[in-house]
């Protein structure tokens, strides 16, 4: 074949914008440490990413909302807990006034009646703006007394939800009425121990502060039940949370792989193809500077 | 004549031929990097011998024609395969815009807006009368909005931007059909009279290839050297003297369409009947590629709006009013979120009971869930599914132009070089070629001093 000065000159152009080309592309890889530049790179893969990045940025939500729901149960908790002390003391009052003890009615029922408005309060807490025992009522406190110290409960039976995975929310609100009301009416037991202690016969108050000590045994259990079924809803969002975590390792994990350069390989395969750049500018500057004319005369 | 006179003769040819050769040379030799130029050189032949004693005597050299060294099948190959290397070259500048304007590598395209959309719908069932909670709601629903807005304007500016270089590139092949019916009538008239137009021919071969790779074109040589090139669907653009002009004109989508003009106030619409070329590439982006990915666009923001509005609707807001509709708009380029709702955020409806329930917040979670809905394709995909496809083919579409864009250059690049080496100027070989013709100069310039000597004897003998 004949070969011509710009058929070499040529074939160097071609094969330096080659290299040139292999350089820049390693050199990409290797400042922005992503294997996948564009979707051009790797369109499958490029797929993949896009649904780690998604399901990581999921999580994250996820975890927000459980730890929004982990704290409104801790609060729930430590109010029902409160709400437990205060009912068995009110149970004792019973029981010991009930054995007949007459001298220091006055003052118990003084205690019935703040142990009464305390458990009111610890009922009407709230969690930033949102009363935590009123269902979806969140705005309404849940409960509040006339001057007899009758009840009412002005929240619903709403549950409410929150989302801790795909499709999957769960309910993390115990409501007044459920702990408090239904079952054993704890209101209405207080209300009656107070009439029954300041009743001014007192062996009729006697007779109904016996009566209040059954009911107020059961407030207890039907409290503690209450404080159960939230432990079982903040056990479920931990493990949840575990199953998150572990989860979210294990994307991050396939996320780098995907779309991480290996360095070290990058590394060597860029010194290769710079030495390789290096060898055909020394090879053209030898070929192309020689012609016949350097030895003629 | 063969007598001293007569070797005179013979050495005022070859001077003269040797000289013509020389010339020719250094033509090649000025000519070494001009593109398209096909070396030349002498055909050098002896003259008619004279039957003289003792046998035929030669009577010196000739030249009897500068040849021009090409390979015409070479020019057919070359100009074929060039409309490919235009057209897949224009496809793949267009797609890798589309590519850029997707921009998902950087994390900051549709995927997250979607994603922070679906994330700020979750932080309000988490807290469903929470004013913050709304308003970043409200943010991150314009954000989606505006996003699809952009993405989609962007897409259609590619069109735009083609239909320029559509124009330019058709005004560009107007003034070479003009200058190829000029050579044309330029060569037939040189080489009437016998003569090859060897630069001429260099011009028009230049002319033609360059236009090989805007628009498909068909060749053929007539016997008076006149080119006539044909353009899809048999349209003539040059023949004989005469040149046809293609133009524009925009058709019913705002796009500009190329029509062939036949001179007498008529025109053909051949944007369907090009096949190759950079034409066959804009048009194939502009008209299939583009507006594919804008129709899959529009589906996913229709369904985005659909879906979200129908359940918006089914729920109530803090005033306890049903929904309104969540987003105006059912395409992709005018999707908004509700004018009312960016006023008063109090009117999205968290709430699926009636009545003002500030705390349920089972409508919020039915739309957050709409993230894992199978909504698109026919109930097979969910939205995320369906977006991460369009970025796939995207860059399914870019590497595909760029494989076929790589091996067309090789091609060409092999074409051209095998071109090169048939008609190509080696500058060593024309130094030699120097040197040859510059001896032969010197031997009969020697010749005829042989000769005046000769002359010098004669005369003084007597």
């Amino acid at each position: 074949m004949r070969v011509t000065n710009r058929l070499m000159a040529d074939t160097v152009l071609n094969s330096l914008y080659k290299n040139t080309q292999q350089l820049f592309k390693l050199q990409e890889m290797v400042s922005s440490q992503k294997r996948i530049n564009r979707p051009s790179d790797d369109p499958i893969g490029m797929g993949k990413i896009l649904d780690y990045r998604k399901v990581l940025s999921s999580i994250d939500q996820y975890n927000t909302n459980i730890t929004r729901g982990k704290t409104q149960i801790d609060l729930t908790e430590s109010c029902l807990e409160a709400i437990d002390d205060l009912v068995l003391k009110a149970r004792r009052i019973a029981v010991e006034q009930s054995a007949g003890e007459l001298e220091n009615r006055p003052t118990a029922a003084q205690e019935v009646k703040n142990i009464y408005d305390q458990i009111l309060q610890l009922a009407n807490t709230r969690l930033g703006n949102t009363y935590i025992l009123s269902g979806h009522q969140t705005d309404t406190a849940p409960f509040s007394r006339d001057a007899d110290y009758n009840a009412t409960y002005h929240g619903d039976d709403g549950d409410i939800r929150i989302i801790v995975g795909d499709n999957l929310d769960i309910k993390i609100n115990v409501t007044g009425e459920d702990a408090l009301r239904s079952g054993v009416d704890v209101f209405d037991a207080l209300r009656d121990l107070i009439n029954g202690l300041e009743d001014p016969d007192t062996t009729a108050g006697t007779a109904q502060i016996a009566t209040q000590i059954t009911p107020l045994s059961n407030a207890l259990d039907q409290i503690k039940a209450v404080r159960a079924e939230a432990a079982s809803m903040f056990i479920q969002l931990e493990t949840t949370e575990n199953q998150l975590a572990n989860f979210k390792l294990n994307i991050e994990d396939r996320l780098s792989d995907t779309e991480d350069v290996d360095m070290a390989q990058a590394i060597v395969e860029l010194q290769i193809q710079k030495t390789a750049y290096e060898t055909s500018l020394a090879t053209a500057a030898k070929i192309l500077q020689r012609s016949l004319m350097d030895f003629l005369r | 004549m063969p007598d001293i006179y007569g070797i005179l003769n013979v050495a005022r040819g070859a001077l003269l031929t040797q000289q013509r050769a020389i010339d020719v040379t250094g033509h090649n030799i000025a000519n070494v990097n001009t593109p398209g130029y096909s070396r030349q050189r002498v055909n050098m032949q002896t003259n008619t011998p004279i039957p003289f004693s003792p046998g035929q005597m030669g009577t010196g050299v000739n030249a009897v024609e500068i040849q021009r060294i090409y390979d015409r099948f070479l020019g057919v190959q070359i100009s074929n395969e060039n409309q490919n290397l235009g057209r897949w070259e224009a496809q793949k500048d267009c797609i890798e815009k589309v590519e850029m304007i997707l921009d998902e590598t950087s994390g900051y395209g549709l995927s997250q807006a979607m994603s922070e959309f679906w994330n700020a719908w979750q932080d309000l069932a988490n807290n469903p009368s929470g004013h913050t909670e709304r308003t970043l709601l409200k943010a991150k629903s314009e954000i989606l909005a505006n996003t699809f807005n952009k993405v989609y304007s962007d897409l259609q500016q590619i069109q735009k931007d083609t239909d320029v270089s559509i124009k330019g590139t058709i005004q560009e092949i107007n003034l070479i059909t003009d200058q190829i019916a000029d050579l044309n009538q330029q060569i037939s008239q040189i080489e009437v009279t016998g003569q090859n137009a060897n630069d001429l021919r260099d011009s028009r071969d230049l002319l033609l290839n360059e236009l090989s790779s805007m628009i498909d074109i068909t060749t053929s040589e007539g016997d008076n050297g006149k080119v006539t090139v044909f353009v899809s669907g048999g349209r003539p653009l040059v023949q004989g003297n005469s040149s046809w002009d293609l133009s524009t004109e925009t058709n019913v989508s705002g796009l500009q369409d190329i029509v062939w003009l036949d001179g007498s106030g008529s025109s053909a619409n051949i944007t369907n009947s090009i096949s190759g070329g950079k034409l066959k590439g804009w048009i194939e982006a502009r008209d299939a590629s583009v507006p594919g990915y804008l129709s899959r666009l529009d589906d996913l923001a229709a369904t985005i709006i659909s879906e979200a509005n129908t359940l918006h609707q089914g729920g109530f807001d803090l005033n306890s009013n049903p929904g309104e509709v969540f987003f105006t708009g059912t395409s992709a380029s005018h999707i908004a979120v509700n004018p009312n709702i960016v006023n008063d955020v109090n009117i999205i409806a968290a709430s699926g009971t009636p009545g003002g329930i500030p705390g349920d917040n089972s409508t919020a979670i039915a739309i957050a869930n709409l993230q894992y809905a199978l909504t698109m394709s026919g109930g097979t995909a969910t939205f995320d599914d369906y977006y991460n496809s369009v970025v796939s083919d995207v860059g399914n579409d870019v590497q595909t132009a760029s494989t076929y864009f790589d091996h067309q250059t090789s091609m060409v690049n092999h074409l051209n070089n095998y071109r090169e080496s048939i008609s190509g100027v080696s500058l060593d070989e024309e130094m030699i070629n120097l040197i040859k013709f510059q001896h032969a100069y010197d031997a009969a310039a020697k010749l005829i001093t042989t000769v005046d000597e000769l002359l010098n004897t004669v005369i003084n003998m007597v």
